[in-house]
């Protein structure tokens, strides 16, 4: 499986996957900064700048990002067809599909870090640059990290699901219609009573004024992650390569 | 008995109503050039992938030196190495990049990319990216790759698809020097026979999902008719009188004169000779020449789509 996992690491070299996945958590940092160095108005303490971070990355860019870095990995076999190659080789064909999920959830994590590394740093920056507002009271690191890790963690059904999709089809339309139509719900209906069910609404609720709902939809996204995963590998394994 | 390196038993598969393969049972000694021919759509792709485990057979199985691929695919396949359709490679991913990904899930040597892409010829162009490669380089790239950790089998799909004569000149002499210097058994698929004849020890001939004729590449020959050619001054004469005589003779363009099939031994072809000299008709010269794989190949597909047919 290690070594499935290597390769899987190696096939991301000079791949546009890692510029998505260093684009998309910047860009949220990078446009809390803006927007509040461009508006005017009182200061802002830095929990609502952190939080507003937080929300505009669990409604709209996590999922998103999630849709188009799991079409990504999905095409680098399909665009070739390099399942021809890779399925008929002496190894067993669920580590390729168990090595993708891994390789997805690890970048995923890793954009959740570094939107963590980077929205405080521009938020500095943008303080900096706007001598007539400023970020106040306490810069509660910690929080943000466990409400960034709690929505990584809700999103594992979300990554699951699309991977399933991305992987199970050569075409990338059925996954980016997924995704694209999953985003938009979660868009317009944010408030929802079935946002903790719902695969594209879970990481948001991570920020419900209800510990109880936060805490079933985190549980709600490990579980049913580790299920939609399982059930991946199944089907993804029986599957023939016509 | 001579060892199998591929062995099939009434191996079939259908895609909904359309059998596209049906008991075809291959065997293809192990240190073989197998040709496995036939037009394009007649099975030929299809077995391969059941050859691999790529696809399910809807009935009969497969074995790969004496592994069942239904039963345990890992150790049948353990032993082959295989160029599917289209080479398919990392195009981001330069020509070593892309062979060590192979070598690493393999767990083959580092020193196997630089043996493989000597033997392809690919040494010089390794840290290229794929996606500058021509179509023969990348060919060659997929040869390298399913060359990687020494595999006894080497299944090649139609690997001189979109090449050059030059290139197609290459993967002959590839596949041969593979054959004879590395003791490698060669299963190779092609729709042009001409591709193979050169090289393959034995042949396998697909047509519609069925696998008609299959042998050694010389035995297929014995028992087949003859043909021969007369180079004359007047043909059509010529062309008469043996008709007359029964035989199944044509005027063959540029004086030529053809018997074919041509049932008849050596003294025959003197008789004709000597008969022709004797009528005034100059003869500049006689060729008798053993019939074709190609026509042996067309005249059994032209004998199974009349009993299809019938």
């Amino acid at each position: 499986m290690l070594r499935v996992l290597i390769v899987e690491a190696a096939k991301l070299r000079r791949s546009l996957v890692l510029l998505l996945c260093a684009a998309a958590p910047a860009m949220v940092a990078l446009l809390g900064a803006l927007m509040f160095q461009q508006k005017e108005g009182p200061d802002q303490p830095w929990a609502h700048y952190l939080l507003s971070a937080s929300a505009i990355w669990s409604f709209f860019m996590l999922p998103m990002t999630v849709t188009a870095l799991t079409v990504l990995v999905a095409q680098l076999e399909h665009g070739p067809k390099f399942w021809n190659h890779l399925l008929a080789l002496p190894v067993p064909r669920a580590s390729f599909f168990a090595a993708k999920i891994v390789t997805v959830v690890l970048l995923v994590a890793a954009m959740s870090a570094l939107l963590f590394v980077l929205t405080p740093a521009l938020g500095w920056l943008g303080d900096a640059a706007a001598p007539g507002r400023r970020l106040t009271g306490e810069l509660a690191l910690g929080q943000f990290a466990a409400t960034l890790a709690k929505m990584f963690g809700g999103a594992l059904l979300l990554i699951a699901l699309q991977l399933w999709v991305a992987l199970r089809f050569r075409s990338f339309v059925p996954p980016l219609v997924l995704g694209i139509g999953g985003t938009f719900v979660a868009v317009v209906a944010t408030g929802s009573d079935y946002g903790p069910y719902f695969p594209w609404l879970i990481a948001t609720n991570a920020l419900a004024t209800d510990p109880g709902r936060a805490q079933m939809a985190l549980g709600v996204g490990l579980a049913g992650g580790l299920i939609a995963a399982a059930a991946m590998l199944v089907d993804l394994s029986r599957r023939e390569i016509v | 008995m001579m060892a199998l390196a591929v062995e099939t038993s009434a191996l079939s598969r259908r895609f909904g109503r359309q059998e596209a393969v049906c008991g075809v049972d291959l065997a293809v000694p192990q240190g073989s050039v197998y040709g496995f021919l036939g037009q394009n759509g007649a099975g030929k792709t299809t077995t391969i992938r059941m050859l691999l485990g790529l696809l399910r057979p809807s009935g009969g199985s497969a074995r790969l030196f004496g592994h069942d691929v239904g039963r345990d695919r890992i150790a049948a396949v353990r032993l082959a190495g295989a160029l599917v359709e289209t080479p398919c490679h990392y195009d981001h991913l330069t020509g070593r990049e892309n062979l060590a990904i192979t070598a690493r899930l393999l767990s083959a040597a580092q020193g196997e990319i630089d043996r493989v892409l000597e033997i392809v010829e690919l040494a010089g162009a390794a840290d290229r990216r794929v996606g500058g490669y021509s179509l023969g380089m990348r060919q060659r790239l997929g040869v390298a790759r399913a060359l990687i950790g020494r595999p006894r089998l080497l299944i090649l799909d139609e690997p001189t698809n979109g090449l050059d004569p030059q290139g197609i000149r290459d993967m002959r002499r590839l596949i041969a020097t593979l054959a004879e210097g590395e003791g490698v058994t060669v299963f190779v698929s092609s729709h042009i026979l001409a591709e193979v004849e050169q090289t393959a020890t034995h042949v396998g001939l697909m047509h519609q999902g069925r696998l008609l004729l299959q042998g050694r590449a010389c035995a297929l020959k014995i028992g087949r008719s003859k043909r021969i050619v007369f180079d004359v001054d007047r043909p059509e004469p010529v062309v008469e009188m043996l008709r007359d005589a029964g035989l199944a003779a044509r005027a063959g363009g540029a004086g030529r004169v053809l018997i074919e099939p041509a049932s008849v031994d050596s003294a025959d072809v003197a008789a004709i000779n000597f008969m022709l000299v004797e009528l005034g008709i100059r003869v500049f010269g006689i060729e008798v020449s053993e019939p074709s794989l190609e026509q042996i190949f067309h005249d059994t597909i032209e004998q199974a789509d009349l009993l299809l047919a019938a």
